[in-house]
């Protein structure tokens, strides 16, 4: 992330290359399971902004970003 | 809004991106989801630095892909709040789901995606921890004033500010599903992502925050101490720092 960047330039480092991998293809089929995508639209939606349980959310008690 | 980096970019170097969404075009039907690894060298030190940036769900090959070149350097430096992975003898396979069916779970079920957790080598000899314990990050968050729910809610106001198009899965939830149509929502999830790298510096913009800020320096102490070293003063070395991309992946359903 530009942070990072910023931070290495700012201690003399000199951006030299970059190298680019795609993550994910659209016009790849993917696998439509209606009740599991509405479910989650749906849990998204109601959800409140209070009491939030980071490691109950990240499933296993760590998380990247 | 006076943002510092994009400010820096102004002045300085032009700030790299590391997400990024191709569209299809007249000569290529493909539209794909891309991230970067971006080299930094500085040869007085004779160090390389290569930023790597991953996102937490992507195709299985893009995350095989990732583990093939992080094999490469001396000494990965990965994000993750909590503590450090345990090492294992065993080579990278794919982990056995012993979680509850959370939203992200079925949101890659539905997309026909992997998960970064599950597909990527964060047992692997060469990768070093750093970043925050969950107490570090919590009490970090009670000296700012900071908090999960706050970050994420400052993030949600600017992604509908309009600055930028969306945030991520938050996105998809807050008026651009399209009909239920897979394909549709990846498309539009990817091109959010590709957009929200600028959140992260609008975020920033009065005096950092925890989840930025606070989390890049404990990175940045791993590494300018490997970088110091004494045992390793004038060799070459070869660095990473893997941190996922964009900052608002991970928003849960608990935004609103």
């Amino acid at each position: 992330m530009p942070d990072f960047e910023k931070r290495l330039l700012k201690d003399e480092f000199i951006r030299k290359a970059e190298t680019w991998f795609t993550a994910w293809q659209v016009s790849e089929p993917g696998r439509p399971e209606a009740s599991a995508v509405s479910q989650f639209l749906k849990s998204l939606n109601s959800g409140k902004a209070e009491n939030v349980d980071a490691t109950k959310f990240f499933g296993d008690g760590r998380t990247t970003r | 809004m006076v943002l510092p980096i994009l400010s820096f970019a102004k002045n300085g170097p032009e700030v790299s991106d590391f997400i990024r969404f191709k569209e299809r075009t007249s000569t290529s039907k493909s539209e794909h989801l891309e991230t970067a690894i971006v080299r930094y060298e500085n040869p007085g030190t004779q160090t390389t630095i290569d930023l790597v940036a991953v996102i937490h769900i992507g195709d299985r090959l893009y995350f095989q892909k990732l583990n093939a070149a992080l094999k490469s350097y001396q000494t990965v430096f990965y994000e993750a709040v909590g503590n450090d992975f345990p090492k294992s003898k065993k080579p990278a396979e794919p982990k056995k789901q012993n979680i509850p069916f959370s939203d992200r779970q079925q949101a890659v079920a539905y997309l026909g995606l992997q998960q970064q957790r599950n597909w990527i080598d964060y047992e692997a000899k060469n990768f070093v921890h750093a970043d925050l314990s969950w107490k570090e990050l919590y009490d970090l968050m009670a000296i700012r004033n900071q908090s999960l729910t706050t970050t994420f809610q400052k993030l949600h106001r600017l992604s509908n500010q309009g600055k930028s198009p969306g945030s991520g899965m938050a996105s998809a939830a807050t008026g651009r599903l399209t009909g239920g149509d897979p394909l549709e929502l990846k498309r539009n999830m990817a091109r959010s992502m590709s957009e929200d790298e600028k959140l992260a510096a609008q975020l920033e913009s009065h005096g950092g925050t925890v989840i930025v800020t606070d989390r890049n320096n404990a990175v940045m102490e791993k590494l300018n101490a490997a970088i110091n070293a004494p045992e390793s003063e004038g060799t070459p070395k070869k660095f990473a720092i893997f941190f996922t991309e964009p900052l608002t992946c991970p928003i849960s359903k608990n935004v609103s």
